[in-house]
């Protein structure tokens, strides 16, 4: 039995090569997909069937992923969201978080991100990893207070440089602290650290 | 006194020698003048010897006469007391004795002459010099007669004191020849005042001549000849009708009488010498008239002309001058010592608002009577010029009429030829107008001193850079009193290193603003503009400027310069973020296709020879994928749009003013009205960043303004309103709007329909609202204009 059996996944992008590729790459592994080539079709198409999981573009012409994710927020407040964005652009993961996705893939995607991420979303698996908590009780759990600080600017989709200009520091240490709040939270990337922030928030 | 007729008895005074006495029997008088002998004496009283005796004796020794008796050989037989008084000898020093004892020596020979005359039985009177019993001498008055005695002839002498008398003889006899010495003295001085007075005469500058009564000249001084054209000597002996011409003699002649008769001792004459007029000022007297000779007449005259010139050049000058003070429009008037007019002029006299009449010859008494404090100010002032001789200046301000009247006068003291002061003269003048004047300039010039010290600009009068005057914003900018800068060398304010350059700009009246450094007081460096020109003030050649402190200015020029620097680096950030962000997305699309087909087509690569090169081939292609998106990443990174901070306070309505600041020019050239409504002052603040909103609002505006029509007036209105969770900012042009068939797609990165433009303001300034929330739409009106509606959210998300 493929892994994706029974689950329905919406993917919502303005080019049509590459809906075919996600399509391909999930129907390989059983997953029930819907392309649109905008998030007024996919909307109007949820109005009409469930679904288990909506993967988004964030950049499109007409209605951009942020604007599809909030009105999916208001529609199917469960229906996770997997918004597919571009390299690095922490204050909008931080918001798109804020609003309500469950997860980030940058492109260019890679197949066995994307099923994992797929996977994780669409499986309620027990094995599967809870999410560390960063904070218990508003207070940043095994954290410095320049990890905290530096981390607290982060979620505010500060650059390392922007962080050490603000606190008179080098980039270089920033960097420093930043690598240690990454490796204490098992996080390669910001937009992973960010997410797990939020779940631990939820 | 012995030689009157009175008759005398010398009695014995104390028996001694009074055998005398005895033989006294009669007593003959005679008269000293007659030198005859007295008539036989008669007993009158009937007396008894004895009694008769005692009766002579009484009168003898009370007589006020020197009285003495000589017996025949000259000796004093008897001497009254008086007598011995008179003589100063004791008695016993001169009965006895030979009257020449008593006789100075000089006096001998008169002595002896009388005494041989009284022997020969005369009477007679002589002088002598008695020598005194003090040693003193005294001339004395001796009568003497014979004394027809019994038995024995005897003599009386009597003697008066004659010193006074001969003192006055003698003074009389030296008055007579000091009188004498004075008349020869007398004579020879009128001998040599007339020499001197003919030599006068002669060199005399004024004329003198002499008249007999027939009007022949009969003395004339050389000065007389010269000024009737005449040589030496033609003058005397000419009659004065062949000198004067038939017309001019017989007045002359005329005038000859009566000078003789002393009708006239003083008149002016004009002859007319060769043509021209001759003034003489003559004084004439009649000469002393010697017998058989005619009478005559002396005239001195004085030459005159020059003067009589002088006097009517004197006349029109006066005339020249009371022409000038009675059309002057000052009040001229002369007061004498009891403050009567001598003299008021037409303003004068109509001032008064009276007649010339009745005011000359009145006394200011009767002027000034309706203000009893003013007539005695005034009278006051004239007895002080009396008194010191000094001018003096005074004001006044009187209310009359209803109105407040304010006058100067000056008034100054008038002297005759001694210097005498003999009126006060004063020159009044009405300055109402011109205290009005004054009071209306000082007004204005308060007015102008208040509007320049209110004004934002310092202002400055410098005379070459000295200065004259400045306002209060001035002396604040320099740090010093206005009253520390007034005489100062403004110079030295500036800068050393500008002040060349100031020099230059003062030299050639340099019209335009320029900018130098001045030094404050403190030694704070400001920067100033000056704009200076030059006026002419009091018919100096000044310089007025305006000072502007510029420091702030460019301070917030600095500051707005690399605002826009920072802005354009931002802007070029964002759109070098921008293209990257959409070449990524352009390459990362087709990349996500490979990646995702070439990964799944290895899934399905078996263990074949082919199936593994097929896996090789795929895998080789997948790590070219992989370095192709580490370079999309790398060069996203480093294109990476700048972020801004968004946790700052800003306030939106300055931001837009700020902004639109920057594009006044450009505005101003495509004649653009950039309208900020009222409603922006009453937005709240927000929480964003103050570079984004200044990125949005230059965007939006600079796209108003490259759409606009610069031939004809455009206009954006910017307005502000508070929305659900956030502000709505509205940005309307009359611009023509955009193109319907493009509408969709302006906000597309790298679409844009002017040329020379990236197309990626709208995407930046799209960019910038998604990342903190907020939205921007677009309102188009083809053909009328568009509105671009942005929406903050209050607290970025």
């Amino acid at each position: 039995m493929k892994p994706g059996e029974n689950k329905r996944v919406c993917f919502v992008d303005d080019e049509a090569d590459v809906r075919d590729a996600v399509a391909m790459i999930l129907s390989s592994q059983g997953y029930a997909v819907r392309s649109f080539a905008d998030g007024q079709e996919c909307l109007t198409h949820l109005e009409q069937q469930d679904c288990d999981l909506l993967i988004t573009d964030i950049r499109m012409p007409s209605m951009d992923g942020m604007m599809l994710l909030s009105l999916v927020r208001q529609r199917c407040p469960d229906l996770p969201v997997i918004l597919v964005t571009g390299v690095g652009d922490i204050p909008m993961a931080v918001r798109a978080i804020k609003i309500g996705a469950a997860d980030f893939l940058e492109k260019p995607l890679r197949r066995d991100e994307l099923l994992h991420k797929v996977r994780k979303m669409t499986t309620n698996d027990p094995e599967e990893p809870k999410p560390i908590p960063i904070i218990h009780r508003g207070i940043f759990v095994d954290l410095t207070d320049s990890e905290w600080e530096v981390m607290w600017m982060i979620l505010q989709g500060k650059s390392s440089k922007e962080i050490a200009d603000f606190q008179g520091r080098s980039v270089r240490t920033v960097e420093v602290h930043r690598a240690h709040i990454m490796k204490k939270y098992h996080s390669d990337n910001i937009v992973d650290l960010v997410n797990k922030y939020w779940s631990s928030l939820r | 006194m012995g030689s009157d007729s009175r008759p005398e008895q010398v009695p014995d005074e104390d028996g001694c020698r009074n055998e005398s006495s005895s033989e006294m029997q009669s007593i003959h008088f005679k008269s000293p003048d007659a030198g005859q002998a007295s008539p036989e004496f008669t007993d009158p009283l009937n007396l008894g010897m004895a009694e008769q005796l005692h009766y002579f004796r009484g009168l003898v020794e009370s007589a006020t006469d020197g009285l003495f008796v000589l017996d025949e050989q000259g000796r004093f037989e008897y001497a009254n007391p008086m007598g011995l008084d008179t003589i100063k000898w004791p008695k016993d020093e001169v009965l006895g004795y030979h009257f020449l004892k008593f006789v100075s020596p000089d006096y001998y020979l008169q002595a002896m002459k009388a005494w041989q005359d009284a022997v020969a039985g005369n009477s007679g009177t002589f002088e002598l010099e008695a020598l005194q019993g003090d040693g003193s001498k005294q001339h004395l008055l001796i009568g003497y007669c014979p004394l027809k005695l019994s038995g024995s002839r005897k003599y009386s002498i009597n003697f008066l004191d004659i010193g006074s008398l001969k003192s006055l003889e003698h003074q009389l006899r030296c008055s007579q020849e000091q009188v004498n010495s004075l008349y020869q003295q007398q004579n020879y001085y009128l001998h040599q005042i007339e020499r001197q007075y003919y030599k006068l005469l002669e060199n005399a500058g004024y004329i003198a001549v002499i008249l007999d009564e027939e009007g022949v000249y009969v003395y004339s001084n050389p000065a007389a000849e010269r000024c009737l054209k005449l040589e030496q000597g033609q003058l005397a002996g000419r009659h004065i009708c062949e000198i004067m011409g038939p017309e001019q003699g017989p007045q002359r002649l005329a005038i000859i009488q009566d000078i003789l008769t002393g009708n006239i001792t003083h008149f002016e004459d004009l002859l007319l010498v060769d043509g021209k007029p001759l003034y003489l000022d003559i004084h004439c007297w009649p000469l002393p008239v010697e017998d058989g000779q005619k009478r005559k007449v002396l005239l001195f005259a004085a030459d005159i002309t020059e003067s009589k010139k002088t006097q009517e050049a004197l006349c029109q000058s006066e005339e020249l001058f009371r022409t000038i003070f009675d059309s002057s429009k000052d009040c001229i008037m002369i007061w004498d010592r009891d403050y009567r007019f001598l003299y008021a002029n037409t303003s004068a006299v109509t001032f008064m608002r009276r007649q010339q009449s009745q005011v000359v010859g009145h006394s200011l008494e009767e002027m000034l009577a309706w203000n009893p404090d003013y007539l005695a100010q005034w009278k006051g002032r004239i007895d002080q010029v009396f008194q010191t001789g000094q001018s003096e200046r005074v004001e006044d301000k009187l209310f009359y009429e209803e109105t407040e009247h304010y006058s100067e006068s000056v008034l100054f003291p008038l002297r005759n030829g001694h210097n005498d002061i003999f009126a006060v003269g004063a020159v009044y003048r009405d300055v109402t107008d011109n205290r009005r004047a004054v009071k209306a300039l000082a007004e204005s010039e308060h007015r102008f001193h208040s509007l320049a010290d209110a004004a934002f600009e310092g202002i400055i009068i410098h005379d070459h850079g000295i200065i004259v005057d400045c306002n209060r914003r001035y002396a604040e900018l320099v740090g010093y009193s206005r009253e520390e800068l007034i005489g100062r060398n403004g110079l030295n304010l500036i800068h050393p290193d500008d002040r060349k350059n100031m020099h230059g700009v003062h030299q050639h009246d340099y019209p335009h603003p320029y900018m130098s450094r001045m030094i404050r007081r403190d030694g704070e460096i400001r920067t100033v503009e000056h704009h200076g020109r030059p006026v002419v003030w009091e018919g100096r050649q000044l310089r007025v400027a305006s000072v502007r402190d510029i420091t702030e200015r460019q301070k917030i020029e600095q500051e707005l310069t690399e605002t826009r620097q920072r802005l354009q680096e931002l802007h070029r950030q964002m759109y070098m973020g921008s293209m990257s962000a959409f070449l990524a997305h352009e390459l990362n699309q087709p990349l996500t296709v490979m990646e995702l087909t070439l990964s799944e087509s290895l899934q399905h690569c078996d263990d074949t020879d082919n199936g593994r090169a097929i896996r090789k081939t795929i895998e080789n292609n997948l790590r070219q994928i992989q370095r192709a998106t580490d370079t999309i990443h790398k060069f996203r990174r480093f294109f990476k749009m700048a972020s801004f901070d968004t946790e700052q306070i800003i306030s939106i309505e300055p931001v837009i003013q700020r902004v639109k600041m920057s594009l006044m020019d450009l505005a101003a050239q495509i004649q653009m009205d950039i309208v900020l409504d009222p409603s922006l002052k009453d937005l709240p603040d927000l929480i964003f960043s103050d570079l984004a909103m200044e990125q949005i609002c230059v965007v939006l505006m600079q796209n108003a303004v490259d759409a606009a029509d610069p031939n004809k007036p455009n206009r954006l209105v910017i307005s502000g309103r508070v929305a659900e969770h956030g502000v709505e900012l509205s940005f309307a042009d009359d611009c023509g709007g955009v193109d319907c068939g493009v509408c969709d797609r302006i906000f597309e990165p790298f679409f844009t329909t002017k040329s020379g433009s990236l197309g990626l303001g709208l995407e930046i300034v799209r960019r910038i609202l998604l990342a903190c929330g907020g939205s921007i739409r677009l309102v188009n009106e083809q053909g009328k204009g568009c509105c671009f509606i942005v929406r903050i959210p209050f607290t970025v998300q």
